[in-house]
């Protein structure tokens, strides 16, 4: 089989297993008959994509089972809500590229020109949607939570995940401080465990017990954070929610859709906001992402508008999926 | 001169009723039927998500398979429905013509 035929193969069996049950055969034919033709396998494939997403989100003709349109529902909630995960680590990267950047001239007075006001308050709001976003993924888990499964038995996964967050918090609430304040430098022995590393002469070298520990509780929270999207993905799957988690699982769904979208906007609207600033004269400060981030931002933007993307289509068949099983109860 | 695009905003759904009227077509036949009466060509997604669509309103029905094509006719529903919107667009393209012959004149 040659590539082209391959691809068209695997686009094929994107469709969901309902529709391949009743399409799969006759669609074959069909491209069997339009390959021969001399047809594009790429467009035909590309075709199919699209055909496949439509099917997967609308769930035309999908059979009229209860189960089936509840497991939809919770697997169009997953794609709705676990783009978070992925935005989090987004805003950390936004924040420490981005903010005001410096006063020219010595200026002490220095001020933003007005576009670069208008970028530094579509920072904060970046800032404030992602803080918002932190207790609406909370209230929806404390929700989820009550949906999931009891009793049933947890994998390795939940576990590790568990103890990567007890210990990483743990860790990092109990050396950060010390690790942030204490000297570094072998020359200030004498400093270590305590607040302060003014009385050190020389830049410090090397780390600390306390920073070593600090950091080693930062990853441990890294591989907590990475692990949950999977841990939350498995429970869910694995067990049939209740119509009340359903229902404000939706709820939640588009509330985090619409913040991912004013998040997307508001990263392009900062983007474009700082592009427009004049070059910064004296007494003028200046707002940029900084170098280290640079032309990348375009990718950030895109990366932000992508996921909020996800989220919405997510949180349409979630919607769409939920009407549809309450419809059949009826 | 024409105009890029404008025929892509033709309604597959509709392609596709109008294409049934003629008879029983399974998709490879449709696809061509459709090519010869208005010059677009459907890919097999967007040609299934229609039958499906029109499947599950009842406007047309699929038959036994003939072997692994599968043919597909207009239900009286879908003939109605056609019918229908046929005299709608038809209405329209008459009185478009008119005024765009009575500007042009």
């Amino acid at each position: 089989m040659t590539g082209p035929a391959k691809l068209t193969l695997l686009s094929l069996r994107t469709y969901p297993a309902w529709w391949q049950e009743h399409y799969r055969e006759e669609m074959e034919a069909l491209i069997d008959a339009l390959t021969k033709e001399g047809r594009s396998s790429l467009r035909i494939s590309l075709n199919l994509l699209g055909g496949s997403l439509r099917a997967r989100i609308l769930g035309t003709g999908a059979p009229a089972s209860r189960q089936l349109w509840s497991r939809r529902t919770q697997t169009a909630l997953l794609i709705a809500t676990l783009p978070w995960f992925a935005m989090i680590p987004l805003v950390a990267i936004f924040s420490a590229n981005s903010g005001e950047y410096g006063y020219f001239h010595g200026s002490q007075g220095a001020r933003l020109p007005r576009a670069g006001v208008y970028a530094h308050n579509f920072e904060s709001i970046v800032f404030g949607l992602a803080v918002v976003s932190f207790f609406i993924a909370v209230f929806g888990w404390s929700r989820l939570h009550d949906g999931l499964a009891k009793g049933e038995k947890k994998g390795w996964l939940p576990r590790a995940s568990l103890v990567a967050a007890i210990f990483g918090a743990g860790l990092v609430l109990v050396a950060l401080p010390y690790g942030l304040y204490t000297a570094t430098a072998r020359y200030c022995f004498g400093n270590i465990g305590t607040r302060t590393s003014f009385h050190c002469v020389m830049k410090p070298h090397g780390l600390t017990i306390a920073q070593v520990l600090a950091f080693t509780g930062l990853a441990l929270l890294v591989v907590a954070f990475v692990l949950a999207p999977f841990v939350i993905a498995r429970a869910v799957r694995r067990c049939d929610l209740p119509d009340i988690s359903l229902r404000s699982g939706s709820r939640v769904a588009t509330v985090f859709s619409t913040l991912f979208a004013f998040m997307a906007v508001a990263i392009s609207g900062c983007g474009v906001a700082a592009a427009l600033q004049p070059i910064p004269l004296k007494g003028m400060s200046y707002y940029l992402e900084r170098s280290a981030l640079g032309g990348w931002y375009i990718l950030l933007a895109a990366a932000f508008v992508s996921l909020a993307v996800v989220s919405s289509l997510g949180t349409f068949s979630a919607r769409r999926s939920y009407r549809r099983m309450i419809a059949l109860e009826g | 001169m024409a105009v890029k695009g404008w025929q892509r905003a033709q309604d597959p759904a509709l392609l596709v009723l109008t294409s049934l009227a003629a008879g029983p077509m399974h998709g490879y036949a449709l696809i061509k039927d459709i090519e010869s009466i208005a010059h677009v060509t459907l890919g097999p997604g967007t040609l299934y998500g229609v039958l499906n669509r029109l499947e599950e309103q009842g406007l047309v029905e699929p038959l036994a398979a003939e072997e692994r094509r599968r043919p597909y006719r207009l239900t009286g529903a879908g003939a109605a429905a056609l019918r229908e919107r046929l005299l709608v667009t038809s209405k329209v393209a008459t009185v478009g013509l008119r005024r765009l012959g009575t500007a042009h004149a």
